[in-house]
């Protein structure tokens, strides 16, 4: 099957809406200009709202658990749906390098699905989180690349993680 | 006093309707999200695209345990009356409210049935809070290193 790649270096920030997205922000404005200038970014998101102004694109995925109810059949058919329609995207048409998730769980498909494809997986656990694991930092644990934390506590939970301080 | 509320982006009913019936509502403008509850006495809105403005006119925020609303105020060196959301299916913002206490970064009332008391306690309780002060981000350089390598930009370049 010959690839019809028209992206080159790209980078899949997956990430939720509200401070899921900040936190990828911030992970963003902390590239270089050399870097930034180098690559694609792409953010793979469960929000609405529009945020070209910071990605080079956005693509959605419907969520799997809505915050007040409980997941349903339906939901989760969408979210298989629409997340498999990412991980096609960018294996038809993106050389993905690198996956950056900052949660939350609706980031499993699409990351899991870009390691797959040979990028190199980054998980940073939710700032919000002191005490307890957050369910995508549990499952991701396990197969990124490389693990950060914010809160240095957090090492206890995640001992092979690297504390990088707060976003 | 002016009280700006933000509950982010997930509804928080309990608090708006906390908010409305107390005796701050008529001085108190609320962003309630896609919540049902609509105040009656208060002023309110579903979304804007900034609420900087609202912010900078508020006497006190009061917003929920959102860790991006939170951080954001804090590194502007506002100290927020925060309320955890706990009508999420998930219950984690209890987290980030019980460090807030711990640390005395804000004012944290833990149940919205709380707010209106401790609005009137706010300005004795902020003189106990103390400044933000956590260590940020250090990680930039190993960061960018490691993105030029995956993206195969040339070091000597």
């Amino acid at each position: 099957m010959t690839k019809n790649r028209t992206h080159s270096a790209t980078i899949v920030f997956i990430a939720g809406e509200g401070g899921h997205i900040e936190q990828a922000r911030r992970i963003l404005a902390s590239f270089t200009c050399e870097v930034r200038t180098a690559s694609h970014c792409v953010l793979i998101t469960d929000s609405d709202a529009h945020h070209h102004d910071t990605f080079d694109e956005c693509w959605t995925v419907e969520t799997c658990a809505p915050k007040h109810r409980s997941s349903s059949f339906g939901d989760l058919f969408t979210y298989a749906l629409s997340s498999a329609g990412c991980v096609w995207r960018m294996a038809r048409h993106y050389d993905v390098r690198m996956a950056i998730v900052t949660g939350p769980g609706f980031a499993l498909v699409p990351a899991l699905g870009a390691k797959v494809l040979g990028a190199h997986l980054l998980v940073f656990e939710s700032w919000s989180r002191f005490e307890y694991r957050s369910n995508c930092g549990k499952v991701l644990y396990r197969f990124a690349n490389q693990f950060f934390v914010q809160h240095e506590q957090l090492l206890k939970l995640y001992p092979k993680a690297t504390w990088i301080g707060l976003l | 006093m002016n009280v700006f509320v933000t509950v982010g982006t997930t509804s928080f009913n309990p608090l708006v309707k906390a908010i409305d019936n107390g005796s701050f509502a008529d001085s108190a403008l609320i962003q309630i999200a896609d919540g049902d509850y609509q105040p009656v006495n208060a002023r309110w809105f579903n979304f804007e695209p900034g609420i900087q403005s609202h912010i900078d006119n508020a006497d006190v925020v009061v917003c929920h345990a959102g860790a991006g609303s939170i951080f954001r105020l804090l590194e502007q060196g506002i100290v927020p009356l925060v309320v955890p959301n706990t009508v999420r299916r998930d219950k984690h913002q209890l987290e980030i409210a019980r460090w807030l206490k711990q640390k005395r970064y804000a004012v944290v009332a833990m149940d919205p049935a709380e707010v209106n008391q401790k609005l009137i306690d706010y300005p004795h309780e902020k003189l106990g809070c103390v400044a933000f002060c956590e260590k940020r981000f250090f990680y930039q350089n190993e960061l960018n290193e490691l993105v030029r390598t995956r993206l195969g930009i040339d070091v000597d370049s």
